[in-house]
């Protein structure tokens, strides 16, 4: 039967050396540690969504977008077209087209 | 409460849920972290921001494993990324000492004491310990989930998301290498 040499026994009790272990208590209060980072946690989520919208590339970015939303709006306003089924075409002679609009007036209604 | 009970409360944000949460599991999470770290004030970190994490995404919690699978995921991931960024940070300033821009001694942990172990196995634990930080993550990570936290190998192969060949692999390698470098270490001390 092999007897373990000195070393090898030395060996043999540091491997069995955490076998009976128990767990290790967390710190106390740790939960108000816990719920203080999770606040200052939150808090820096907002700042950091504030630095990024003033990085250069995305304020210009965002105010490109502005423009050009505003630019569609205006283009939109500046050549309305009148519905061709809108009761007002009848009632004022008007043909639905800004090309050809023409107003005209029923002289017997005139007091 | 039961789990699923509790899941469902945490996911609402409620915070008494919460809270009975953390003071259940704080001490799983504090042991696996410094089994991990070997150092109380960063595993007191780490098991913080452990339960943060938690509080961040119980709601990608799908429930195909249970919460304490899970939450061994996150402790087990968080301590060995610190792990890693604290010998990144000994290697820097080593390399600074070298060139003499760092002229900060070195210093040499004194050894780590588990408080779970008993007095007469302080010294023998304090060795294996030591030995256990020079074992590659995954080997280390199984290692210690079974024999610090008690999970059997079915149980440490779903936290590593893996079968439980692969985990009697590991710790069969994990065992050798220990002999080896507790050999090792034996030896310079003269032993």
């Amino acid at each position: 039967m092999h007897t373990p040499s000195g070393l090898e026994k030395r060996i043999d009790q540091a491997m069995a050396g955490i076998d009976d272990i128990r767990r290790a208590s967390a710190p106390p209060f740790l939960y108000t540690r816990v719920q203080a980072a999770i606040r200052a946690h939150e808090r820096s989520a907002g700042s950091r969504l504030l630095q990024w919208l003033l990085q250069p590339a995305v304020s210009y970015a965002l105010a490109l977008l502005i423009l050009l939303l505003n630019l569609w709006v205006v283009m939109g306003a500046a050549s309305p077209e009148v519905p061709v089924n809108s009761p007002y075409v009848g009632d004022y002679g008007l043909n639905g087209s800004p090309d050809e609009l023409i107003y005209t007036l029923n002289s017997e209604e005139l007091p | 409460m039961q789990e699923t009970q509790l899941i469902e409360q945490l996911k609402e944000g409620d915070e008494a849920a919460y809270r009975t949460m953390v003071e259940q599991w704080k001490d799983m999470v504090y042991n696996t972290v410094l089994s991990i770290l070997q150092h109380p004030t960063e595993a007191e970190d780490v098991a913080q921001d452990v339960f943060v994490q938690v509080y961040e995404s119980i709601g990608q919690f799908k429930g195909d494993s249970k919460f304490s699978t899970w939450l061994y995921r996150i402790a087990v991931t968080k301590a060995l990324d610190q792990l890693r960024k604290k010998k990144r940070k000994k290697r820097f300033a080593y390399l600074q000492s070298l060139f003499g821009v760092n002229e900060e001694e070195i210093r040499h942990d004194p050894g780590f004491f588990h408080p779970g172990v008993t007095l007469e196995n302080k010294e023998r634990a304090a060795e294996l310990f030591h030995a256990i930080d020079k074992l590659p993550d995954n080997q280390k990570t199984a290692f210690l989930l079974h024999k610090v936290e008690g999970l059997s190998y079915q149980e440490v192969a779903d936290v590593m998301e893996t079968t439980v060949p692969a985990i009697e692999s590991l710790m069969h390698r994990a065992r050798g290498n220990l002999r080896t470098l507790l050999s090792r270490f034996y030896e310079n001390k003269g032993l």
